[in-house]
């Protein structure tokens, strides 16, 4: 994939994850920076929402974050008391959130790349693994109130 | 007389988000909320809501293709698209069908609310 247009989808997911967070809790998250994973695993406890797109450019994220940080996206949803499927709701929310502002920004950066994406899933558990097809994937920190979450993007290769 | 308003959204949450907002306003009020684009199209039918706020991206059938269907029923509904996506595409999509007002997820209650009156005022 070309460089200009990777850096555009990493730094789109990363703006729209702040501004999500910072609409909903009225809280600042801070990104601490962009790896390159480099191997094909991705491995998390706490509570996970994976939203696929398809078009121009095609991939998905992880939204990744501690239960702790689920339960605040949840209140900050408008939800009370969560139980653990409430935070499978919040969290896939939060998910489909971040996923349709990022892409909003790159189909209008890009002409014609018509991405479009698949509905959320969301899972909470210990040691949830992921493992990547023939796509190369980021791992990006965000830190907010001392609690750490990540987004994973992974990328189709073409 | 307060207009009434079918909410159509996948998520509960933002369902029950849209359902804090107008509640208590004299403004609006909520009369029927569906999950999907289908549902929302045979409540559309049987409540002939005054508004549908309107989700995109759902299972079973999605929103502009709900639209499409509603409004061929009832062309004096009016919508406004509520979505987490809000490109110029989609945008100019929703335009096509007769559709001129969007907010984008996520919205403030004062949001939602000026975003109605704003519909209301065309």
């Amino acid at each position: 994939m070309d460089k200009d247009i990777e850096k555009l989808i990493l730094e789109s997911f990363i703006r729209s994850m702040c501004k999500v967070y910072r609409n909903l809790t009225n809280k600042e998250l801070s990104a601490k920076g962009v790896e390159k994973m480099s191997s094909a695993v991705f491995k998390y406890s706490g509570a996970v929402a994976i939203v696929g797109f398809s078009g121009l450019v095609s991939g998905r994220m992880i939204v990744a974050m501690p239960k702790e940080l689920a339960v605040i996206v949840y209140e900050a949803l408008g939800g009370e008391q969560p139980s653990d499927d409430d935070l499978l709701l919040g969290v896939g929310e939060f998910g489909n959130m971040v996923a349709g502002n990022a892409i909003t920004q790159i189909n209008n950066h890009l002409k014609d790349a018509n991405v479009r994406l698949s509905p959320p899933s969301s899972f909470l558990g210990e040691d949830l693994t992921f493992f990547n097809f023939k796509m190369s994937a980021y791992n990006i920190l965000f830190e907010s109130e001392n609690l750490i979450s990540r987004l994973n993007i992974a990328l189709r290769e073409v | 007389m307060s207009k009434r308003v079918l909410v159509v959204d996948d998520s509960p949450l933002v369902r029950n988000l849209v359902k804090k907002a107008l509640n208590g306003n004299s403004e609006f009020c909520v009369v029927g909320e569906a999950a999907n684009g289908k549902e929302a199209v045979d409540l559309a039918q049987k409540l002939e809501p005054d508004i549908i706020t309107l989700d995109v991206t759902m299972p079973v059938m999605d929103g502009l293709d709900a639209a499409r269907e509603i409004l061929k029923q009832n062309s004096k509904i009016k919508i406004l698209l509520l979505s987490a996506m809000g490109d110029d595409a989609l945008l100019s999509q929703a335009q096509s069908l007769g559709i001129k007002h969007s907010l984008q997820k996520p919205f403030r209650a004062e949001q939602l609310l000026e975003a109605l009156r704003k519909l209301l005022e065309v």
